[in-house]
């Protein structure tokens, strides 16, 4: 059981009404939980300057950088290799998730997804007790 | 009298006399008809040995007794000795008011034109399946695009139910009833976006039967790139358009348009796998040297190896790894291309790969597509042309349409100088155009049209009730009569013919 009381977590989507959504959820599921979003790889990475997150959520399909790259970026970065991060799609072949994985994402999310996968899925890997 | 010499020919001789009585017959008579000279002996005369056609033979005897010369039949079907065959009868009179009876014998050649008819409405529709599968096979390539394109709204869709849930269980929409009403429409446009994904791939997937209409080039364009944009964003792949002439319209296929211009897009970006900054660009422009509409693919890969480059559109050549796609999109799409009096071509570029679909001018396809120019019961001559002038797709689609079962030739222009240099190549007998039109409207293309000379009827088109324009232009410019948007099929024939009439 995890003695933080407090988790920060990012969301990096292109789409607004996904992310809202996300933060909804969240919002009910681990009210303890703050989000932080952004529509685009540049300004993820500027909030992570600015800020030190338990947990990142990224999108594969994104304006410009693609989240894939996200990762490939975050992994060089001396300050941010540790960090957790889950790739999320709308579509995944089998090839790509063994790739992402070993890339170092720590999870892949299929969407569509819905509240309570939301919720499973934070618990475990911010090892919350639900 | 000796015929030792009919002995010798293969095909059947009879020596007959006036009367059709037979005096003589060769062997090869006997083969034909399959039976014994004992059984033709007791025949006794052709009419009895062809009683088939006995009719025609009499015919035929007659017409020799009146003229005296050779007479030859058509060719004719009949059954013999339970056989079908197939044979043209030439009569020749000899001395003594007798006649040689010939035949040639057609009764193979018959029966390999039927199997070739046969074999080629089967090539037909299996042609016609073929570019079927060729468009489901490319929508299967855009499957992981499109799932993901989906998904998207999907989530929103769901998790919008969810939140509303949600906010009935703990009662929080009383207090809070904005959030409700986000949700509903947050799930409302996620449903819709979802419902115009699907629609642009059934329609893409509809098997229907060859049908050309008037389109907007830009808008096949649009549908093509719309159908593989997530495939496209799914790779990282930058697909631009530019398009420089909106204005430009077609007379095609408007599906199999759009398939060709999809293979050449999933064929780009499979070559761009392992590209660094990939990218496509479409182009769409008139192409000043020809007048065809050029539509241009090109991508910054590795470009086509030259020795394929003759060999890329024949069947089954393919540059994908074995096992993946079929070789057979290329050949398909430029058949397809073909038959709406386009061409699909791979143009030199320094860098990647340069495709171009090229398709004519309005004026010169709908001429083309006139059916009445092919079939033999149409006739030039009797045929009206009749060149109707309307920028709006929409409306050249309905005449063409009204026009389409009748006897007059139908030929659509989008704009006023595109019709003046057809009338300079190719006559017409009625021009409608509509007076509201872009650049050159219909009363300036009326005038044009008497400064040039042509006498030709004109009548004006409006979507307003103008008969003040009409008043003024009728002596005037010599407009013979006005007809009101909508217009039914009827009540546009009947102003044709009115006017035509005088």
């Amino acid at each position: 059981m995890n003695s933080k009381l407090n988790y920060n977590i990012l969301i990096i989507d292109d789409d607004k009404k996904v992310c809202d959504l996300f933060v909804a959820f969240v919002k009910i599921a681990y009210p303890n939980i703050s989000c932080v979003t952004a529509s685009d790889v540049n300004q993820g990475m500027m909030k992570l300057e600015n800020q030190s997150f338990d947990l990142i959520f990224v999108d594969k399909v994104l304006p410009g950088k693609s989240g894939i790259e996200f990762i490939k970026n975050l992994r060089k970065s001396l300050r941010h290799s540790g960090k957790k991060v889950v790739l999320m799609s709308g579509a995944m072949e089998r090839v790509d998730v063994f790739r992402v994985i070993h890339l170092g994402a720590c999870d892949v999310m299929v969407k569509p997804f819905n509240f309570n996968q939301i919720k499973e899925r934070l618990g475990k890997l911010l090892s919350i007790e639900t | 009298m000796e015929y030792k010499l009919l002995d010798e020919l293969f095909s059947p001789a009879i020596i007959a006399d006036e009367k059709g009585k037979i005096i003589y017959f060769n062997n090869a008579t006997s083969i034909f008809c399959s039976k014994s000279p004992r059984l033709i002996n007791k025949d006794g005369s052709v009419f009895e040995l062809f009683k088939n056609i006995k009719d025609e033979l009499e015919a035929l005897f007659d017409r020799i007794q009146k003229s005296g010369n050779v007479e030859v039949s058509t060719e004719m079907q009949f059954e013999i000795s339970g056989k079908q065959k197939t044979g043209v009868f030439k009569i020749v009179p000899i001395e003594n008011k007798k006649i040689t009876l010939f035949i040639n014998d057609l009764t193979v050649e018959m029966e390999l034109y039927q199997k070739y008819r046969l074999k080629l409405e089967e090539l037909k529709a299996s042609h016609a399946e073929l570019i079927h599968a060729d468009r489901l096979r490319a929508l299967g390539e855009l499957t992981t695009g499109i799932s993901h394109e989906i998904n998207n709204p999907l989530t929103v869709a769901i998790g919008n139910t969810e939140l509303l849930q949600f906010a009935i269980e703990d009662g929080t929409y009383k207090s809070d009833p904005q959030n409700l009403v986000l949700c509903q429409k947050n799930i409302q446009e996620s449903l819709d976006r979802i419902q115009n994904i699907i629609k642009g791939m059934r329609d893409f997937s509809y098997k229907d039967e060859s049908k050309k209409e008037y389109v907007r080039l830009k808008d096949i364009v649009d549908n093509a790139i719309a159908l593989v944009k997530a495939s496209f964003e799914n790779e990282n792949v930058k697909l631009v358009f530019d398009c420089k002439d909106e204005t430009l319209l077609g007379l095609v296929d408007k599906t199999k348009s759009e398939q060709i211009l999809v293979n050449l897009l999933n064929n780009a970006l499979y070559e761009l796998k392992s590209i660094s900054n990939p990218k496509v660009q479409v182009s769409l422009g008139m192409n000043p040297v020809t007048g065809n509409s050029d539509i241009i693919v090109e991508d910054n890969g590795k470009g086509i190896d030259p020795s394929i480059r003759e060999e890329l559109f024949k069947p089954f050549i393919t540059t994908k790894m074995q096992g993946e796609g079929t070789g057979l999109g290329l050949s398909l799409s430029r058949k397809m291309a073909e038959g709406m009096q386009g061409e699909l071509t791979l143009e030199d570029s320094k860098v990647g790969a340069k495709f171009k679909f090229s398709l004519p001018s309005l004026e010169i396809s709908s001429l083309a597509d006139n059916e009445l120019l092919y079939s033999p019961e149409g006739s030039l001559e009797d045929s009206k042309r009749i060149l109707v002038v309307d920028n709006e797709v929409s409306i050249l689609n309905v005449c063409a349409g009204f026009l389409s079962k009748t006897n007059y030739l139908f030929i659509g222009s989008s704009a006023g100088h595109k019709a003046l240099d057809l009338l300079e190549n190719y006559p017409v007998d009625l021009i409608v155009v509509d007076i509201v039109m872009p650049e050159m409207d219909g009363r300036e293309l009326a005038k044009k049209i008497r400064q040039k000379g042509y006498t030709i009827p004109i009548i004006y088109m409006s979507a307003l009730n103008k008969t003040d324009i009409f008043n003024t232009d009728k002596s005037k410019l010599g407009i013979a009569g006005y007809v009101v948007k909508p217009f039914s099929q009827q009540e546009f024939i009947s102003i044709l013919e009115g006017v035509l009439k005088k």
